[in-house]
């Protein structure tokens, strides 16, 4: 398959790139590991691209006043997994990071390119010409859903990898248009709606990601699990950011984000709240694990059956808690926390 | 025989410099002056009628030169005569009335670059009625289901039964039945290089074809009668082929389609399949259900087999009844039990045309017998190795379906895999989720498929004492060509570096059946070459000893030269024999090679029959953790030992030995060409079709075995395709071992894990 024919432009400001993406048809090219694969396959054929990396700085991963870290959306995965700024704080950043199409993607991809990581699916993500015999389906701007059939909506699967963790944290994005700037927190920039991931209006660029000092005493874990060892989506990922009272070590707060499960990146909202204020044992573990896998509703997609996706979803979050508690125990969380 | 120098050492592979530095030119390399570009418009539908086709549109876009569709296909073929010509007729043409699989050929533009091609698509309206399409073989076998061709009942292409022995007697005389169902999905061989067809008529309408498809001898049989030219006037020159494993082994499509488009632009063309037409199109190994009974008695040893196969052919089924015959036989002949029944049903259905991918039709079929064998072990409370010794097929047998077994080493497999492992110490006493497995197999080393099943060879000494080997035998990545060149080398006493093998080009080099397997080239195409290169060795010494007035038996061969037993100061190099054997007397030292295979075919109802000179065996052992909360399988060690009769390249067999395991690892933990209910196949790419990584792949022991085969190269026997054969029930017996659950359908996913544990507890906390 090859590209098709589109213009190309390597904007030197955010400014220049904004008014470029201002006109029609026109999308960010950042990294290209996704954005290149569509436009082979014909999935979308926009007029334009505007490749951001040419910016300058918009590669770049800084400390906060706050303690916290500011990340361009340039900055490519490896350069996010491998930066000791993301690594010794944002540890679970890091282990998602690396993770994305290991091992080799990150090396192309970035971190904006991922969090605008459009949802997936077996019949939107193929070729314009495997798709001939299709009814267009609600992402294509059609009426129906061919994963599950009667379905009144698109179940085009949330999976990047970087998002759970970046949420946990409660990280906020920027979006920079001609008409200036919103700051949002990332959990609220995912519509989940398939049909369209994300708030980004044409035009926008997602500029700036910010990601607060953890709380102190808090400690975080990022489990990924796929079938196979290299270049895999998940089938479930996991995020917990996972604070622990320093008197009676018991959990203070929780804050348990689901990928590949839906439409979104989903928080467990009942296994947060079966978590905190409670003193952690291995009963609470599995408690907080099985209200996890049922307060979500997966559905057989990509090749995994909702079963399925079911228990892994229980047995990550089990071991995500495990984990975290160890090292809560250890000490070896946020380091602000356990001076 | 004396000591071998060059036979029996692990060298280098001859193509491997080139292949790495990314010289060697695959047929996607050739560029010829003017050459169009080919895309195919392929069916939306997995099963419809074709009402119209229009292509007016598409053909007047700018930059197409030429357009075609099933109206401009061979008119009449001559099917009788194909028919008679080999068992079965490849695919060969555009649809016409009715498409059958999604993915099937309709339309294909040449233009003059790729873009405009694809694009040219979109301009051609195809209207389709579309049919309800069925692709699983046993719906398909229902009444009422879809039919896909008028003239199959119940989408049957073909079944057979045979039996061998006293079936009914053999169970009445077991102490125990077992009876069980096992099952195999479609998988894709997923070959490094897309097919590439390439075709340019010259100004005298010669027709060329480049390719890397891996039956030219077939194609240049067929081809002629196809597109009505006479057989001198077509040749193929088959390219560096980027491996092949037998995906839709024989199809004749793209070679249609491009002789067609070349003729009515009157350019060159160039077909190359993007990775989405090679899953939807280049043939997937068939799946296949087996229904199996066994009967044992309480001693372990097995008194009745009754085998019920069924496999889809795909929507046209070529080689999906030379695929059972060729895997049940093998299956039949492991052990010696000698009451066997045979039902076979090859079913069509609307996916693509199915392929033998590896080791010729035999996975389905041996994952039953090896799992059972394994299961029949634990029920009888007995161990799988003394269970398998009990019974195996030794040398000296002539088996129930009548293979002669020349020689094996089998005893010897398992012994080496069993020590390997540490059978003893671990089977049943691992920690909890660990566990071991084994399994064993066979398959022939060559097969007499054909009336000539032999090889013919040339081995050239050239004026500067280098060597050419003149052989229709080729290179698909299994290292043919290395041990083809090494025996050249031992022979005629020069390093490997001093032979050359020609171009594989119809039209220049002698007929040979090609690989059908990694073994039957070493087997066949080695005796010949050898047999070529003593002829000329022979011619050697009859110059020689004209040169120097001796006889031809006072010379032997020297480093290199031709010196005088009796008198070594009196020595002629090869080079200097060979030079003047061209240019003084002219005649060339060049010597034929013909071997015949002392075999006969299959008979084609019972099965019956020595089809192969020799037989390769395997056994495999396997350790593994497996992950009760994910149900994620981990293999910690795998030991695969086969009986190779002689290693001609001990790393290459090694090679082959590890990659076939490797490969097979994915059908059986990952992989799956999935289609749905409307016949699509919705993971088309490398990402969801889940091909194992090197980092999929854990430690493989590898053992050579060398039993020496009489009627092979310095004993040498096929070491190809045999060890993927009981990889899936050795890991199904050891994940057994390590969690308590027979997985019985591949492949064995995490999912399917789960599933039988969540019952096997059940099972286990039900109220009595
Ligand atoms: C083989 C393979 C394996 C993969 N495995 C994984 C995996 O395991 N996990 C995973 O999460 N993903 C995976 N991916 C998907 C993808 O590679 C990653 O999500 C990657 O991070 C995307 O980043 P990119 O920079 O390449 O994005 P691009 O492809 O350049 O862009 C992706 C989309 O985001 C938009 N975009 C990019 N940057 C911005 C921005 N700053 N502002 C606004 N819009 C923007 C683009 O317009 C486009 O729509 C895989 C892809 C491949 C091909």
């Amino acid at each position: 398959m090859r590209l098709p024919r589109f213009e190309y432009s390597e904007p030197g400001t955010l400014e220049e790139a904004c008014s470029l993406l201002a006109q029609a048809d026109t999308k960010v090219l950042a990294g290209g590991t996704e954005l290149l694969v569509k436009l082979k396959q014909k999935t979308i054929t926009p007029r334009a691209l505007v490749n951001i990396k040419s910016i300058p700085h918009l590669d770049r991963i800084e400390e906060t006043e706050d303690g916290g870290l500011s990340i361009g959306p340039a900055t490519t995965l490896h350069a996010a997994a491998t930066s000791p700024l993301v690594r010794d704080r944002f540890g679970l950043v890091a282990e998602a990071a690396a993770a994305v199409g290991k091992p080799r993607i990150p090396y192309m991809a970035t971190l904006g390119g991922n969090l605008c990581l459009d949802g997936r699916c077996f019949y939107y993500n193929q070729s314009l010409l495997w798709k001939q015999s299709l009814p267009p389906c609600y992402k294509d701007g059609g009426h129906l859903c061919h994963v599950v059939q009667g379905s009144d909506h698109c179940n085009a699967l949330f999976v990047a990898d970087t998002v759970p963790p970046l949420i946990a944290l409660g990280a906020e994005v920027t979006l920079t248009g001609v008409d200036g700037e919103t700051r949002m927190p990332l959990e609220d920039f995912y519509t989940g709606r398939g049909e369209e991931v994300n708030v980004l209006q044409p035009g926008q660029v997602l500029s700036r990601i910010r990601i607060p000092a953890p709380p102190p005493y808090s400690t975080g874990v990022y489990l990924k699990h796929s079938l196979r060892e290299a270049i895999d989506f998940a089938v479930v990922g996991v995020a917990l950011l996972l604070t622990v009272s320093p008197e009676d070590g018991t959990c203070r707060d929780a804050r348990v984000v689901l990928g590949s499960v839906a439409t979104r990146p989903l928080r467990a909202v009942a296994a947060e709240a079966a978590l905190r204020g409670k003193a952690l044992d291995e009963g609470l573990v599995r408690t907080a694990a099985t209200l996890a896998a049922k307060e979500t509703h997966p559905v057989s997609h990509l090749g995994v059956s909702a079963t399925y996706k079911r228990r892994v979803i229980e047995t990550l979050t089990k071991r995500a808690v495990r984990q975290a508690w160890r090292q809560a125990v250890a000490g070896s969380g946020s380091r602000e926390g356990w001076r | 025989m004396g000591r071998l120098s060059v036979v029996g050492t692990s060298l280098p592979r001859v193509d491997a410099w080139d292949k790495v530095t990314g010289r060697a030119e695959y047929a996607f390399d050739v560029e010829l002056p003017d050459m169009l570009h080919v895309k195919v418009l392929r069916s939306a539908y997995a099963h419809a009628r074709i009402l119209s086709v229009d292509t007016s549109k598409a053909q007047g876009l700018p930059g197409v030169r030429a357009v075609i569709t099933g109206a401009d296909m061979p008119k009449d073929p001559p099917l009788e005569a194909l028919r008679n010509e080999l068992y079965a007729v490849p695919p060969f043409s555009l649809a016409t009335d009715k498409a059958r699989y999604t993915g099937e050929e309709i339309a294909a533009v040449a233009a003059e670059d790729e873009l405009t091609a694809e694009e040219a698509l979109q301009w051609i309206r195809v209207e389709y009625e579309p049919l309800p399409a069925v692709i699983d073989p046993e719906e398909a076998m229902k009444p009422g289901a879809p039919q896909i061709h008028d003239d199959a009942e119940n989408n049957i292409q073909y079944e057979n039964r045979t039996e061998f022995g006293d079936v009914e007697k053999g169970f009445a005389e077991a102490d125990h039945v077992f009876e069980d169902r096992f099952s195999t999905q479609l998988v894709h061989p997923c070959t490094l290089e897309r097919t590439v067809c390439i075709a340019a008529f010259d100004s005298s309408g010669y027709l060329t074809f480049y390719d890397n498809s891996i039956d030219p001898y077939k194609q240049s049989r067929y081809l002629p009668k196809l597109l009505g030219i006479e057989p001198s006037r077509l040749r193929i020159v088959q390219k560096a082929i980027g491996s092949n494993f037998g995906a839709l082994q024989g199809n004749l499509t793209p070679y249609i389609m491009c002789a067609l488009l070349a003729k009515k632009a009157g350019r060159p063309v160039k077909l190359v399949y993007t990775r989405e037409e090679e899953f939807i199109n280049a043939g997937p190994r068939h799946m296949g259900v087996c229904y199996l009974r066994t009967g044992v008695k309480n001693d372990g040893t097995v008194t009745a087999r009754d085998i019920r196969l069924i496999t889809n052919a795909g929507a046209y089924g070529y080689l999906g009844p030379a695929m059972m015959t060729s895997g049940f036989t093998p299956c039949a002949g492991l052990y010696r039990c000698p009451n066997v029944r045979f039902e076979g049903k090859c079913v069509y259905t609307n996916t693509a045309v199915t392929s033998p991918y590896r080791s010729f039709g035999i996975v389905p079929p041996a994952f039953a017998m090896e799992s059972m064998m394994n299961i029949i072990a634990e029920e009888l409370g007995m161990d799988p190795v003394a269970l398998r010794l009990k019974n195996i097929t030794r040398q000296g047998d002539v088996t129930v379906v009548g293979q002669e077994i020349s020689s094996s080493g089998l005893p010897e497999c398992i012994e080496k895999t069993v020590a390997h492992i540490g059978w003893k110490e671990k089977r049943g006493r691992l920690p909890p989720n660990r566990g071991v497995g084994m399994a064993c197999g066979m398959f022939d080393s060559e097969v007499r498929n054909a009336p000539f099943a032999g090889s013919v060879a040339y081995v050239k000494l050239l004026e500067d004492g280098r060597v050419k080997v003149i052989s229709g035998e080729f290179e698909w990545g299994q290292g043919s060509r290395t041990v083809l060149s090494q025996i050249a080398a031992e022979e005629l006493g020069v390093p490997l570096e001093s032979v050359l093998f020609s171009e594989l080009d119809t039209a220049a080099v002698p007929y040979a059946l090609g690989p059908y397997g990694g073994g039957p080239v070493t087997l066949r195409g080695g005796n010949a070459v050898r047999l070529a290169a003593v002829e000329a060795r022979r011619q050697l010494f009859a110059v020689a000893a004209g040169m120097l007035s001796v006889g031809p038996d006072d010379l032997e061969l020297k480093d290199q030269k031709v010196v005088v037993r009796d008198d070594p100061v009196r020595a002629l190099s090869s080079a200097q024999v060979a030079h003047y054997a061209k240019f003084i007397l002219a005649e060339e030292i060049i010597g034929r090679g013909h071997f015949e295979p002392d075999t006969v075919m299959r008979d084609p109802k019972t099965y019956y029959g020595n089809y192969s000179s020799g037989y390769t065996f395997t056994a495999q052992t396997v350790e593994v953790a497996v992950d009760p909360e994910t149900g994620q399988v981990r293999i910690l060690d795998f030991a695969s030992a086969i009986d190779l009769g002689k290693a001609i390249n001990p790393m290459a067999a090694d090679g082959q030995n590890e990659g076939c395991v490797g490969q097979e690892l994915g059908p059986i933990l990952l992989e799956s060409l999935a289609y749905d209910k409307q016949g699509r196949v919705v993971n088309p790419n490398l990402v969801d079709y889940r091909l194992p990584t090197a980092l999929d792949v854990p430690p493989i022991t590898s053992f050579l075995v060398e039993s020496h085969e009489p009627h092979g190269p310095y004993g040498a026997k096929a070491c190809g395709q045999v060890s993927n054969i009981p990889a899936a029930a050795a890991l199904a017996g050891a994940i057994y071992d390590a969690v308590g659950v027979w997985i019985k359908d591949q492949p064995i996913t995490p999912d399917k894990i789960l599933r039988a544990l969540a019952e096997k507890e059940k099972r286990e906390h039900a109220p009595a």
